[in-house]
């Protein structure tokens, strides 16, 4: 009886050991279960929660779309300019969702026109604003 | 990279072969410490049509992992299902597949309203509960994701 009682405590401790990815004793009593989902016509680059949104970056066309994140109700939606590659992280912070556009040439935190690093430091702190005033908007 | 549950965490795949699966790092905030690490696996038999076991490595343009965290983690990586972990004990909590693997890793979030996966061109919204009552037989290891459309 005790060598059972000792490989069970060993077991468990096993199981709950940090850094061990083995299967919780909760995993027996927790399930996935799919509550809604919402299809686009082209697949998603990525997905941020914050501001009581979800908010999805697609690719073709690229856009950044807002969600009722119960319903998964699309509730706005903001052009991200050219295609993107598939590379669009997209993060929620300080009030505002932030997009970063990647192009073969330079990562650039506002609109991919412009290339950050061909223009004077002022200039790109100039346009940073603009750039996220269009993401408070959709945010 | 991600920061949540009062930690800084870390999801990253080892550049190796196809289905080696990712590793998860925990770090203390305050003092860069590492608090956790979990070698979630892979799986090595995957095999995409065209591609061959390629498909399941990273490929140009592809997140090595993605990761999400909540009141769990969310951690999926090329090639691998995606793991609900403890953010505790860094124990697997459950496992689900999205897609057929042979696809970028799904794209994740979390939120008070639950988590959410990309699944191709579908977004959708999970619930990791606990069941009502200990179910007589244990449930199967990994659930497989089917948007409805």
């Amino acid at each position: 009886m005790s060598t059972i009682v000792v490989a069970l405590i060993a077991v468990a401790a096993l199981l709950a050991a940090p850094g061990r990815p083995g299967r919780s004793p909760q995993a027996a009593r927790l399930a996935f279960r799919q509550l809604t989902s919402v299809w686009f016509n082209s697949p998603s680059a990525a997905l941020a929660y914050g501001g009581r949104w979800l908010f999805a970056v697609l690719t073709d066309p690229a856009r950044l779309v807002r969600l009722d994140p119960a319903g998964l109700t699309v509730t706005g939606a903001l052009p991200l300019g050219s295609p993107g590659f598939d590379l669009d992280p997209v993060a929620y912070g300080d009030g505002a969702v932030w997009v970063c556009r990647l192009s073969w040439h330079a990562a650039v935190a506002h609109r991919p026109r412009h290339d950050a690093h061909h223009q004077p430091a002022a200039h790109r702190r100039g346009m940073l604003p603009q750039w996220l005033t269009a993401m408070a908007r959709c945010g | 990279m991600a920061y949540g549950d009062g930690a800084v965490w870390v999801a990253g795949s080892s550049g190796g072969p196809a289905g080696n699966g990712i590793g998860l790092e925990r770090f203390d905030p305050g003092s860069g410490q590492l608090t956790g690490l979990a070698s979630l696996p892979g799986n090595q038999s995957t095999s995409c049509p065209g591609w061959g076991r390629a498909a399941a490595s990273q490929r140009l343009g592809q997140p090595a992992a993605t990761l999400a965290v909540g009141k769990v983690i969310l951690a999926a990586g090329p090639g691998t299902p995606v793991y609900a972990i403890s953010p505790q004990q860094m124990s697997i909590l459950r496992t689900f597949h999205a897609g057929t693997g042979c696809d970028a890793p799904p794209r994740l979030a979390a939120g008070p309203h639950g988590l959410y996966a990309t699944v191709g061109s579908a977004v959708v919204r999970l619930d990791l509960t606990l069941a009502a009552s200990p179910p007589a037989d244990p449930p199967p290891a990994s659930t497989c994701l089917i948007p409805s459309r």
